[in-house]
């Protein structure tokens, strides 16, 4: 059920166990590996990108480690945890600035407390895009209007410039007459 | 309503209407029974309430359960915040590079990603090893180098790779520019400017020294193919500084600058030189309540108190005034106009005036954000992929976007 994976030295053995522990209580902790290369489960300094700090028995009450993430992420994802009807509780702390990682706490009304964490961080990219296909339709609407504006200021001096033209040439014609 | 038969003596005789009104009835369209938040804590949940001292109820009210005690339910859906989840743009400035935008219905832990995202996380150029082989001027080889680390460099980062500590600068993660600046004896002083930074499109031209005589001359840089030539961007167009005209150093007479800078990919997290905006920033919209008819002599003073001219004089017809609130946006909460010694205390008739912070409330809506977002220049105006603020906003929301997606493929 569990893979071992080798660490790194050093920080690594502050935030992990060698092998995954399940003490009397039943508590455990769970490392994820998959298989692409760029979402490694071991990060370039040789730490898990993520584990999940839980007890075997009872799957709605988790914390989670994110490596290599900082207040940017944990922030965005603890927002749209709490705005989940099914969440109880939902915190993040950084445990020390110098270390690049946070723990996110999560308790549920009875769904795996994972798959919540993992519906809050789709729902945050579903918005993510919302956000970007809005902003960039303002944008676009915006330039275009400028442009019109833009025409149509010059159209409008075009026209005064030719009036004023019309203006001297009807001026001179009167000069020409008197001589 | 069944009929009472048999309870008593009175008798009811429930007729076809009542019969229709009982099946219809519902206890929420009652008027009494409240069905959104009570008006008070509507405003505490959307308001940040700026009194005379400190703003109060900051912190926005998250939680989807908050409100269970008074039935209301707090959750935001997906679908809700699309439907209200508004921008609007202000002002693009002529060259694209200033862009003023206002965000409505999102709330302040998102909004505070993005700028997170759209300062710290995006890639830019910089210089960061600069090789200094002759400087005779008075500015330090230290400082020279800071400064060149702080010019800003046209080049979209997103053509360039990051060069990490075990890589060898070459042609694709390194852009190398040099600079000889000279002052002659009997000239006066000389300004160095950016414009002096000559792009060296086949790399590195210092030689490394090595013990081997015999070897070929190995440069700072190992560049196989002339950037000219694979950058076909830059064909035409060589990279230069965003600005020509920024000062480097003075020189006075008779000194001397000769230097190569190598301008890598970095993130402004790491140091703030890689910033690629020269100012972001975002506030609340402002929001200015009358809570009192300010009559009369009172305008003048409310008028003239605001250095913003928030507020205007409006006629009411018999010579008599009125203020009203023409221009909530300038608010910059300097909270003048509720000062409570401004102005004289005046008794009319014995009776004391009021303090006027009794006059003004002056809030900031939670969930409306003006951003004001300043780039650096990043390639010449003529040429295409600039990136002006409105494409450096798309990029942050995409890294975002991606932080998320590794977290929900790690969970899986």
């Amino acid at each position: 059920m569990f893979r071992e994976i080798e660490y790194g030295q050093g920080f690594s053995l502050l935030l992990a166990p060698r092998q995954p522990k399940q003490n009397e209580l039943g508590f455990k902790t769970q490392y994820n590996a998959t298989s692409s290369s760029k979402n490694d489960a071991v990060t370039a300094k040789g730490r898990s990108r993520e584990m999940e700090h839980g007890s075997f028995t009872n799957d709605k009450d988790a914390s989670f480690t994110l490596a290599e993430e900082d207040h940017t992420l944990a922030n965005a994802v603890r927002f749209m945890l709490n705005q989940d009807p099914r969440v109880t509780l939902a915190g993040y702390s950084i445990p020390h600035p110098s270390l690049e990682c946070v723990n996110v706490r999560v308790q549920t009304t009875g769904d795996p407390a994972r798959e919540v964490l993992k519906d809050a961080c789709q729902e945050l990219m579903l918005m993510n895009r919302h956000v970007r296909s809005v902003f960039d339709k303002a944008v676009s609407e915006f330039k275009v209007e400028q442009a019109r504006l833009a025409a149509e200021e010059e159209e409008k001096k075009k026209a005064e410039e030719e009036e004023i033209k019309k203006q001297r040439d009807l001026l001179a014609s009167m000069d020409i007459e008197s001589d | 309503m069944a009929t009472k038969e048999g309870e008593g003596e009175v008798k009811k005789i429930v007729t076809e209407e009542e019969k229709t009104f009982a099946k219809n009835f519902n206890i929420m369209d009652l008027a009494d029974i409240p069905t959104g938040l009570p008006p008070h804590l509507q405003l505490q949940r959307t308001r940040v309430l700026c009194k005379n001292d400190a703003p109060i109820h900051t912190a926005s009210v998250v939680y989807s359960g908050a409100y269970n005690g008074v039935g209301v339910d707090n959750s935001v859906k997906l679908e809700n915040f699309s439907e209200n989840f508004k921008v609007d743009v202000i002002e693009i400035s002529n060259d694209g590079m200033e862009l003023t935008f206002d965000m409505i219905g999102i709330d302040a832990a998102s909004y505070n990603v993005f700028f997170f995202v759209f300062t710290m996380q995006l890639p830019t150029m910089a210089f960061e090893k600069v090789f200094i082989a002759n400087n005779t001027s008075i500015v330090q080889d230290e400082v020279l180098a800071q400064r060149m680390g702080l010019v800003p460099i046209a080049a979209d980062p997103k053509l360039f790779e990051y060069l990490s500590e075990n890589d060898q600068p070459n042609e694709k993660n390194t852009i190398v520019f040099k600079l000889h600046a000279k002052c002659a004896k009997g000239e006066g002083r000389k300004k160095v400017l950016t414009k002096e930074l000559i792009w060296l499109p086949k790399g590195s031209e210092l030689v490394k020294e090595s013990g081997d005589p015999n070897s070929k001359p190995k440069t700072y840089t190992s560049v196989s193919r002339s950037q000219e030539e694979s950058f076909p961007e830059f064909t035409d167009n060589p990279i230069t500084p965003s600005y020509p005209d920024i000062l480097i150093a003075k020189l006075g007479p008779g000194h001397e600058i000769e230097l190569e800078a190598h301008a890598v990919k970095g993130i402004g997290k790491t140091h703030a030189k890689w910033l690629p905006v020269a100012t972001a920033w975002y506030r609340m919209l402002p929001e200015v309540i009358l809570l009192r008819e300010v009559e009369d002599e009172d305008t003048e003073r409310l008028v003239e108190a605001c250095p913003e001219k928030v507020f205007d004089i409006e006629d009411m017809g018999n010579g008599r005034k009125r203020a009203t609130v023409a221009w909530p946006r300038n608010c910059t909460l300097c909270r003048q106009c509720v000062r409570e010694n401004y102005g004289e205390e005046v008794k009319i008739e014995g009776i004391q005036r009021e303090k006027w912070i009794e006059n003004v409330a002056l809030r900031r809506v939670k969930n409306h954000f003006i951003f004001l977002l300043f780039a650096f220049l990043s390639v010449k105006i003529e040429s295409t992929g600039s990136l002006p603020p409105d494409v450096l906003f798309t990029e942050a929301v995409k890294i975002l976007e991606d932080k998320c997606e590794r977290v929900i493929a790690n969970l899986s």
